[in-house]
């Protein structure tokens, strides 16, 4: 009974930290468009739908990695919740990056924001191929 | 001193595993951090394309492209379909991104051609985890 458990919740680690890599993806998509295409502070519509989806999607992966750091939890297995809480906390570090850099546009928190998706693209990352 | 030599023989057992898969991704994964970092603070702080950061993002990029190669090898002498897989996708990742960021630097810069680079990076660094973790676990 307790393996069928274990096996259900590192199902679970799988599908979760498989749906966060994927939004993490998409993320660094929008947000490389953003850095790469938009001029700050923000003048024009379409630059501020690509800003917006990068935002909606980081809030996305803000919930996916809870979720994830909740399963690497439940899932009693060291190395997986080490993985889930490095990710919680980049997520974090990146978050707050982010939103220091839109109050003030200083480039160094945008370098902030860069290192922490770095943490927890690879936590996501090691938590999917860890649980397989 | 014994202790310290069990550690040794302990992180070589560990990074031995799979025809020595975790010691070159890991060895893939300290490169794609230092290109990442180099590439970045171009892009943030409008660094030229001259100087300390593009030096450091080639020499990087060598480094990752030659440890792709190796990881090639070692993942198709693997016993595992996944590392086969994961290895391909590796090279031809870092191939698709090494593609662009010549074009870019080659004098047409245009931000797709970057655009093409930092979608080939996340490509790779995932494949590059992905094997690292997969060949510890194996």
């Amino acid at each position: 009974m307790e393996n069928t458990q274990g096996t259900v919740i590192k199902n679970l680690v799988l599908v979760v930290s498989s749906i966060d890599a994927f939004l993490m993806g998409l993320l660094y998509a929008a947000g490389l468009y953003t850095l790469l295409y938009d001029k700050f502070p923000i003048t024009q519509t379409w630059m501020a739908t690509v800003l917006s989806t990068h935002i909606s999607l980081a809030m996305l992966v803000g919930f996916a990695t809870a979720f994830l750091f909740v399963a690497t939890y439940m899932s009693n297995v060291k190395s997986l919740f080490y993985l889930g809480l490095a990710s919680i906390l980049s997520v974090a570090v990146a978050a707050a990056g982010g939103l220091l850099f839109y109050a003030g546009y200083n480039p160094d928190f945008a370098y902030l924001m860069a290192f922490g998706f770095l943490g927890a693209f690879i936590s996501s990352t090691g938590c999917i191929f860890y649980s397989i | 001193m014994s202790s310290v030599v069990e550690i040794y023989n302990k992180t070589v057992q560990t990074l031995s595993k799979q025809q020595y898969l975790p010691a070159i991704m890991l060895l893939q994964a300290l490169f794609l951090t230092s290109i990442y970092a180099a590439g970045m603070g171009i892009d943030i702080y409008y660094l030229p394309l001259v100087g300390a950061a593009i030096t450091a993002h080639i020499y990087s990029a060598i480094g990752i492209a030659v440890l792709a190669l190796l990881g090639l090898g070692a993942g198709l002498k693997s016993n595992s379909l996944l590392l086969k897989i994961l290895m391909i996708m590796n090279a031809v990742s870092v191939v698709a991104a090494a593609f662009f960021g010549l074009i870019y630097f080659g004098g047409e810069s245009y931000p797709i051609f970057a655009y093409g680079m930092g979608l080939g990076y996340i490509f790779v660094l995932f494949t590059c985890i992905g094997g690292l973790f997969y060949a510890l676990r194996k």
